[in-house]
């Protein structure tokens, strides 16, 4: 018997990965991508957005003496939600009315959207752990049809990187400056379209009805089977997502506002803050220890952007009062051409999935 | 996504199509998880021992963390995630098996004056419970990175390229290191018939 038998024969059996547990990993895993890129909002005031980053306050405690001195921030503590005298029903009622600019782009042009956001980085050295707040500028063009444009893109987006910001009890490391510059890239999908599709075509075809919305947002963001996080989040979740950096046709915006108002759990507090400085009315709900808000206009019902706000120290692993996750979505166009950002080898779907 | 995982073991070239996609749309990469969760979790339990299933759950959930974030690092021309997947979870292992040894060394501090025979003692134990005194007296006697060669070799049955694409090392190094490990093995057992 050689030594590879022997330490083959010597292989323990194991028990199967525990379903629970496994579904909250890859929950985990989505939410790191959500985190990271996939919760969006745009801003109106463009450059001038320092000035209204209220989110900013000028605490440079956990400023190390080598990290370069650029305007730190720190995340201040927000105010815990003071519950305000409407439901969610009828702020989401509102805004399922609400008079917003439409568009109606052509099947080649593109939907523009252009959003603010911070979110919470981490990075996992061998034995070192860093924290921080990443703060990005976006700007996404997604063609109306759902279609490949002439050079073979969904779309493009750009992410502008601006001066992160601590998570509280943290220090800002340097990496979190050195990712600071400007990305475009292309947007490709190679034939696998989800439920997150989100260009004006697919959204068009979403149900116009409450329940009807209802029905198919519960069918399609089922939630991982994880007992701890109640179907309402998937579904808020799955919701927030279609809303993040797209445009929503009319009909399915009433209709989606309208099904979101009914779910349990949904509050509203008044004074939430969006990541470009705007007030509203954050309606939402707590989950793992966060209460994350859609932030509507207190006048005229319009999505401002996301926030979310630590409740429970111990389930959120951060302050009570700490902003983890903030956007703005600031302006929706509609443009006939897109910024140049080949496919590269890369993205290339044709390359990648081995012809 | 679920289609995918319900069809068995995918077509070898998805991992890298599925890795590409999720860089402009990071969801897509719960399929990486949702097609190789079971078989890395697998390994980890392996590796950690059966009463430390709650670490192989943290090292396997970090390790696609780990995958996540670095995934647009990942060669794309290799189709198949998992040696880098059992790479990013072998650096774990290891990790955490120096914190666990360092921990016993602490709590042992006072009763032991030779700290270092006892981290290697206790690393020792840990092998000996799963593998057998002699098997784990023969492996105690190799170097990490000839361990975790020939771990991947074994229980997690990849190939010479998969472990070489794992490790970062040559396929050569590869073939060198492990009849080094193999002839340490051999002259270990022999030693304590």
């Amino acid at each position: 018997m050689n030594e590879f038998d022997l330490v083959n024969q010597a292989r323990p059996d194991v028990p199967p990965y525990d379903p629970g547990t496994k579904a909250m990993a890859r929950d985990q895993l989505v939410a790191a991508g959500r985190k990271r890129f996939a919760w969006r909002k745009p801003y109106t005031f463009a450059v001038a957005g320092a000035l209204a980053l209220a989110v900013g306050v000028g605490a440079a405690v956990f400023l190390p003496a080598e990290t370069p001195r650029v305007s730190p921030r720190q995340s201040a503590p927000v105010a815990l939600p003071k519950i305000a005298l409407m439901s969610a029903e009828q702020v989401f009622d509102r805004a399922a009315g609400a008079a917003v600019e439409e568009l109606e782009p052509r099947d080649d042009q593109y939907v523009v959207t252009e959003s603010q956001t911070m979110y919470t980085a981490q990075s996992l050295g061998e034995d070192t752990e860093e924290r921080w707040l990443y703060r990005t500028k976006r700007k996404i063009w997604l063609r109306a049809d759902g279609e490949k444009d002439a050079q073979g893109r969904d779309g493009v987006l750009q992410i502008e990187t601006i001066d992160p910001v601590a998570y509280p009890g943290w220090e800002i490391p340097k990496k979190a400056y050195e990712e600071k510059g400007v990305e475009v890239m292309p947007l490709t999908s190679c034939g696998t379209r989800g439920p997150w599709s989100k260009d004006y075509a697919t959204l068009k075809q979403l149900p116009t009805e409450a329940e009807a919305m209802k029905a198919w947002l519960y069918k399609t963001f089922p939630g991982n089977g994880d007992k701890q996080i109640p179907a309402e989040f998937a579904v808020w979740d799955g919701a927030s997502e279609l809303l993040r950096e797209s445009y929503m046709p009319p009909a399915q915006r009433a209709a989606l506002f309208k099904a979101l108002g009914t779910l349990p759990g949904i509050t509203v507090t008044e004074g939430a803050e969006d990541a470009a400085g705007r007030k509203g009315l954050g309606v939402g709900g707590v989950w793992r220890g966060q209460r994350s808000e859609l932030i509507i206009d207190g006048e005229n019902y319009a999505l401002l952007g996301e926030r979310s706000v630590v409740v429970d120290e111990k389930a959120a692993g951060a302050p009570v009062g700490s902003l983890l996750a903030s956007t703005a979505q600031l302006k929706v166009s509609v443009s006939d051409t897109a910024p140049d950002a080949p496919v590269t080898s890369k993205e290339d779907c044709s390359q990648s999935q081995g012809g | 996504m679920v289609s995918a995982a319900l069809s068995g073991r995918p077509t070898a070239d998805a991992d890298a199509a599925v890795i590409a996609e999720s860089l402009a749309e990071p969801d897509r990469f719960a399929r990486i998880f949702d097609l190789h969760a079971d078989e890395i979790h697998r390994y980890a339990a392996r590796r950690l021992g059966a009463d430390q299933v709650s670490l192989a759950d943290d090292v396997t959930a970090e390790t696609f963390l780990v995958a996540f974030r670095k995934r647009r690092s990942y060669d794309l021309t290799r189709p198949d995630a998992r040696p880098w997947l059992y790479g990013i979870a072998g650096n774990l292992i290891s990790k955490h098996r120096r914190t666990e040894t360092r921990k016993l060394r602490a709590l042992a501090r006072t009763a032991e004056p030779d700290g270092e025979a006892f981290e290697q003692r206790s690393v020792d134990r840990m092998d000996a419970e799963r593998l057998g005194p002699s098997l784990a007296a023969a492996l105690a006697k190799l170097g990490a990175a000839e361990r975790e060669l020939l771990f991947l070799l074994t229980w997690a049955e990849l190939s010479y390229e998969q472990a070489s694409e794992a490790l970062g090392i040559p396929v050569g190094t590869v073939r060198s290191r492990l009849s080094r490990t193999r002839a340490k093995i051999r002259s270990a057992l022999e030693g304590t018939r």
